[in-house]
């Protein structure tokens, strides 16, 4: 039994450091912040260990981080925190990395302000690059529903960002 | 790919890019959960509590209140006398005890002996054995303590833990007599996530699913369909909004 024991955090642990990065990258997309994205990842990977399972797909693991992203928002105060400008690529010139900065902080504030349905379809597709099919089983929707959601996000980040440059 | 479609993508991976996987904390499994970062206040989840309850009483659809819902004691009131333990469960490292006193509608369900919810001569609804249903998943923990009317509906009383790692009840369910399965599910609603799906028949027209959120609202049931395999996602059942009928039987 012990070995047993032995064996499943053995296999957790590198299933956590085979996906991890992947799994808080997209909680953070989902979330806003690292501490609760890492929080999140970390309750699933209790999760498993709880129910002894270690046979587990990636998409698995993303749908768990999505599930449990949503009860971290639930738990969590309302007031997120908004989105920080992302990094500058090393090469940039400080006119480039400016108007980068600004781009992404637009487009993740913007994204930000989405339903919570609309943002999970549009990381998941945009980010994670999944079918609509993946999202679709991924967010346990229709196929079509995935579409139209992503659509109606995609219009709605149109409008928010004042139309496409 | 579009304009917008492409200033996303690129939004995102810098984003995500900003974390790094050196940065990352190694897995920890000796805490089974960890403490959130911000709570809400307790004085909240009191009245978060409290407003559950009155709403879940509220908006119970007419089509099952056939008698009239029996009323949830305040946690500090004690079933009667000849309290006796019916049903012991550990729940995410919490004892769970089910009480039922010297008449089967009065009873009580105690957490490390504090009584967190009971009914009180509960209008004929009696705790049958084993009236518990837990879920440690998805978090957080949560039970259903199952009730059986003279009537024919099965009343359901659905307790959570909070933030504060406090047990509460949250709200009263009302599903038929005759419940096939019941799972926790966290699904896309807009006023709670926390559901329960009901798996139902009934004779002669099939089978159905019906949902409730936890804090007893209403959300809805599936169309009748002939066998439960045809039911959303069975054996995993997720109905969305977009499954559901807001009039059940219909």
């Amino acid at each position: 039994m012990e070995s047993d024991t032995t064996t499943v955090v053995s296999s957790l642990a590198e299933l956590y450091r085979t996906h991890r990065l992947a799994l808080v990258r997209l909680a953070v997309l989902l979330l806003g912040d690292q501490p609760t994205a890492e929080d999140v990842v970390q309750e699933v990977f209790t999760g498993l260990h709880r129910s002894g399972r270690t046979d587990v797909s990636l998409a698995y693991l993303r749908v768990s981080v999505v599930n449990r992203s949503r009860s971290a928002i639930r738990r969590t105060i309302v007031n997120r925190k908004r989105p920080v400008p992302p990094p500058y690529p090393p090469d940039a010139t400080p006119s480039e990395r400016y108007e980068l900065a600004e781009e992404h902080r637009e487009v993740l504030t913007a994204l930000d302000q989405l339903p919570r349905r609309q943002r999970e379809v549009l990381v998941l597709r945009y980010y994670s690059e999944l079918t609509y099919a993946e999202v679709a089983t991924t967010l346990g929707i229709h196929e079509g529903t995935a579409k139209s959601t992503a659509a109606k996000g995609l219009a709605k980040l149109r409008t928010l960002m004042g139309g496409s440059r | 790919m579009d304009n917008i479609e492409r200033r996303l993508s690129g939004a995102l991976k810098a984003r995500a890019d900003e974390v790094t996987d050196d940065a990352l904390s190694d897995l920890d499994l000796g805490i089974p959960t960890r403490t959130p970062r911000r709570r809400w206040p307790v004085v909240a989840a009191v009245a978060g509590l409290a407003a559950a309850l009155v709403i879940g009483l509220a908006l119970i659809p007419g089509v099952f209140r056939s008698t009239p819902p029996p009323e949830i004691t305040s946690p500090a009131t004690p079933c009667e006398s000849a309290c006796h333990v019916i049903q012991r469960l550990t729940v995410d490292g919490d004892s769970l005890e089910v009480w039922a006193g010297a008449r089967p509608d009065a009873w009580e369900v105690r957490v490390r002996g504090v009584p967190v919810a009971g009914f009180q001569k509960g209008g004929g609804n009696i705790v049958p054995t084993n009236p518990l249903t837990c879920w440690t998943m998805p978090s957080p923990a949560r039970c259903l303590v199952r009730t059986t009317g003279a009537g024919t509906q099965t009343v359901w009383v659905g307790l959570a833990k909070d933030n504060t790692a406090t047990w509460r009840a949250e709200g009263v369910m009302f599903t038929l007599a005759e419940v096939d399965s019941v799972t926790a599910i966290d699904m896309a609603f807009p006023r709670d996530p926390r559901t329960a799906v009901f798996t139902e028949r009934v004779e002669g027209r099939g089978w159905f699913a019906e949902v409730w959120s936890w804090d007893g609202t209403h959300l809805g049931c599936t169309p009748f369909v002939d066998t439960r395999e045809k039911l959303p996602g069975w054996p995993d059942l997720r109905p969305q909004p977009e499954d559901l009928v807001t009039k059940c039987w219909t």
